[in-house]
């Protein structure tokens, strides 16, 4: 009965519950509700401000200084995002911004943004300039210890490309110039000779030879038949009387004895020439020694030498090599962000294979199918003003700036022209295209300035001599293209209307260098790079460095012959007179050897002729009466 | 983890009463679709948001979710060619084309074979998901509680005081 009780009222109460319980479950209309609610007031009240303090955040830590943006509106129902008075800092100068923009306006497509795309139609920047003062200098953000990969190849490429720009960069440029047209004369540099010369060494050597072959001939000359019997013979020769067949045998045994004797003197004549030819061959050598030890001396003191090309490109290598690593810099920005399509190897299969579980995702065709972030069209416009003299009248655009431009198929192309006439520059053309749209990437900038002004610019900085453009007018164009990652850069400037500051310890110098300088009405300039950011192969050619390495050119000669004068001077003192000294004396030695020798020659061929002399008349009469007597036989005989 | 509890706890209360059959085996059918898609998306969001809005048993719903999503895989071969006659299907091409390059619809992944064949089958069985776990709760009430609550020992932990104080708190402060 009472169980019975229990079950009735429990129905009851079950039946009442059901009955005031609706289908919707109200315990969560509520809540979800209020978060609707709260959110809504969070993007009317609240997102603004903190979208604002995430962009300065994030945007000071890529630019590594402070970033500035005064307000920013947002607007789901107009799909709008309007930022104000965006300010950012110069991170080589934080008193100043490198770039400040009233106003940028982005019109976002809200159909994109349902497919989580930011699409951006429409654009506009307003009012953009450049170096302008700030309020309060502008923090500088320290990066992180921890540096993340992408920072730790910018940097590499930073310094990579500096150091390979660096290595040809000389802020005192023309030092080495001054030094050699003003101060360190090369004739001071060579100082004494201290080195033993080979010259020198050869003559000693050939002093020993020729002392030597005096004693080698004076002990064959000895050996030689002496004075004395070439004499007695003489003596004999003159006093033989031929009156007998006897006396001439005598005659004819005299004969072979001065034959015997001369063919001796003979022979030895004939081998101290042969002896003497050496030294004649050790004359030469030294000639050539001395030359040689001349080039060697000239070697060693390194005589200057200019080069056109180095000086140009010690001059003017500052004038791109920072701006080369701000390229890179952005360029892997850039790159980072607008990734070139992936090649067949790097891309993840889109279409897997049938693993279990995870199927197959099939892909249909896009009808307008949108990147994650597309800017279409950015129009640029600024006003220059009267109390902002680096504000310009610029115009110009920026067309798909997205992060898939393969699927867009469209580049991203910038087009900025005008003129900054507070700072009295005119016909600023910069046009850029960066084409991602296949594996190789494909990014090209050109920017011109048809007339900027340019002063103070340094072209060498030392204590010996100082050259400054104090004034000048500037035309520039660059041209660089960047395909994967080989890089072309063309550089081309000329300055006109310079005036020239030259400061010099020597007075000589500054005038040499004034005149040279004042002679040029226009200065060239033309860079070009290849290769990649790694390594660049690149050469700077100008003119300046051309008239300047011409006319330090002719001083230099100038120092040079004087130089090799000297060292010709100095040789000669050390190796000349011992030189001298060498040819007198193996002179005299060929001298008094050839007189003993053809002194003796001379007598006995003397002795051998008057023998002969006397042999043949002795001859000749007894045959004359050996005639006269068989006359007088046949005659005798009556024949 | 509390809530879950609460919501298991109520499920087993709900079971062993009269009434919300419909409730359960409405979260029975919505927990077998939420079982068989396979990982999150924005139909499995939007099913669960269903689940929450509207009054179905939580706790039938999740328990049906948790032993399906163990059971789902080994239907995934069964999902996948569904899923790909229907995806690679000539007549249905421009829907899908449509449907791809439609707003928030390709969050759905109904492109990839097993979540379309796991979702259109899911969609189609949940009808008859539905009617069996009612016929199921039905059955079991008759069969399993009623034969309890005719039991001695039952009706002697009814007749306890315990019991009494359990009921006067439960329709107090219970659901």
């Amino acid at each position: 009965m009472e169980d019975n009780k229990i079950d009735n009222k429990k129905e009851v109460k079950e039946a009442k519950k059901i009955k005031k319980k609706s289908p919707v479950r109200i315990e969560f209309v509520i809540p979800i509700t209020i978060i609707i609610i709260a959110s809504m007031a969070y993007a009317r009240f609240f997102l603004d401000g903190n979208l604002r303090s995430v962009l300065q955040f994030v945007g000071s830590r890529v630019n590594e200084a402070e970033v500035n943006i005064g307000s920013i509106k947002t607007s789901f129902l107009n799909g709008s995002l309007t930022l104000s008075d965006i300010q950012i800092t110069d991170k080589g100068n934080p008193e100043y911004n490198s770039l400040e923009i009233k106003k940028i306006n982005f019109d976002v497509m809200m159909e994109a943004l349902l497919k989580a795309k930011f699409v951006v139609d429409d654009a506009t920047v307003e009012n953009i300039q450049i170096n302008t003062k700030r309020d309060k200098v502008g923090e500088l953000i320290t990066p992180d210890h921890k540096e993340s990969s992408s920072s730790k190849a910018l940097k590499k490429t930073k310094t990579s490309v500096l150091s390979s720009v660096e290595d040809s960069y000389s802020e005192n440029a023309l030092g080495d110039i001054a030094k050699v047209l003003g101060g360190a004369d090369p004739k001071d540099q060579i100082g004494d000779i201290k080195q033993t010369l080979k010259s020198e060494k050869r003559i000693e050597e050939l002093e020993a030879k020729v002392k030597e072959k005096e004693n080698e001939w004076k002990k064959r000359i000895d050996n030689l038949p002496k004075e004395d019997e070439i004499k007695a013979l003489t003596n004999e020769a003159k006093n033989i009387k031929v009156k007998s067949l006897k006396d001439i045998k005598r005659v004819k045994e005299l004969i072979k004895k001065a034959k015997s004797i001369s063919k001796s003197y003979s022979e030895a004549n004939k081998a101290l020439k042969t002896d003497l030819k050496f030294s004649k061959t050790g004359f030469k050598d030294i000639e050539k020694l001395i030359k040689k030890d001349i080039e060697d001396l000239e070697k060693r003191f390194s005589l200057p030498s200019v080069n056109a090309g180095d000086l140009s490109q010690k001059i003017f290598a500052k004038l791109f090599d920072v701006q080369l690593a701000k390229v890179r810099k952005y360029y892997l920005i850039a790159k980072k962000y607008m990734p070139p399509k992936k090649s067949p190897e790097e891309k993840k299969p889109s279409v897997a294979p049938a693993i279990r579980a995870e199927g197959r995702t099939y892909t249909f065709p896009k009808h307008g199918g949108l990147p994650l972030f597309w800017i279409k069209n950015v129009d640029l416009s600024s006003k220059s003003h009267a109390d902002s003299p680096k504000s310009g009248d610029l115009s110009g655009y920026i067309k798909n700036i997205s992060s898939d431009q393969a699927l867009i198929d469209k580049p991203t192309d910038l087009l900025i022209s005008g003129d900054f006439p507070g700072s009295n520059v005119s016909g600023v053309e910069i046009k850029g295209l960066l084409d991602n749209r296949d594996t190789v990437s494909n990014q090209s900038l050109n920017v011109s300035v048809k007339s900027y002004p340019v002063s103070s610019f340094v072209l060498s900085k030392g204590s010996d001599l100082g050259l400054t453009m104090e004034k000048s007018r500037g035309m520039a164009s660059l041209k660089t293209s960047l395909i994967g990652e080989s890089l072309t850069l063309d550089l081309n400037n000329k300055f006109s209307d310079n005036k020239y500051k030259v400061e010099a310890k020597s007075k000589s110098v500054q005038k040499t260098i004034s005149n040279i300088i004042n002679g040029i009405p226009t200065i060239n300039m033309t860079a070009k790079a290849t290769g990649s950011f790694e390594k660049l192969d690149w050469s700077i050619r100008s003119n300046l460095g051309r008239e300047i390495s011409k006319g330090v050119k002719r001083e230099i000669n100038q120092k040079i012959r004087e130089a090799k004068n000297k060292i010709k001077e100095l040789v000669n003192e050390r190796v000349g007179s011992k030189k001298e000294k060498l040819l007198s004396k193996a002179k005299e030695v060929e001298n008094k050897l050839t007189s003993i020798l053809d002194k003796n020659k001379d007598k006995l061929k003397d002795i051998e002729r008057s023998l002969a002399q006397k042999s043949k008349s002795k001859l000749d009469s007894q045959k004359d009466k050996l005639k006269k007597k068989a006359k007088g036989l046949l005659k005798k005989f009556k024949f | 983890m509390g809530l879950i509890l609460k919501q298991l706890f109520s499920l087993i209360q709900l079971l062993n009463s009269d009434t919300g059959t419909n409730q359960i085996a409405a979260g029975i059918a919505a927990g077998f679709i939420l079982g068989m898609s396979p990982g999150l998306s924005i139909q499995f969001i939007l099913v669960f948001l269903v689940i929450l809005f509207f009054r179905v048993q939580l706790g039938a719903a999740l328990v049906s979710m948790f032993f399906f999503k163990f059971v789902a895989f080994i239907f995934d071969p069964i999902f996948h060619s569904i899923g790909k006659s229907i995806l690679t299907s000539n007549g249905l091409k421009g829907l899908f084309t449509t449907m791809y390059n439609a707003p928030l619809i390709p969050f759905t992944r109904f492109n990839n074979t097993v979540v379309m064949g796991a979702g259109v089958l899911a969609i189609i069985l949940s009808p008859v998901v539905f009617v069996l776990a009612k016929k199921l709760v039905e059955k079991y009430r008759e069969q399993v509680v009623e034969r309890i609550k005719n039991t001695k020992a039952w009706k002697a932990l009814k007749a306890t005081s315990l019991y009494k104080w359990y009921y006067k708190y439960n329709s107090l402060y219970g659901n």
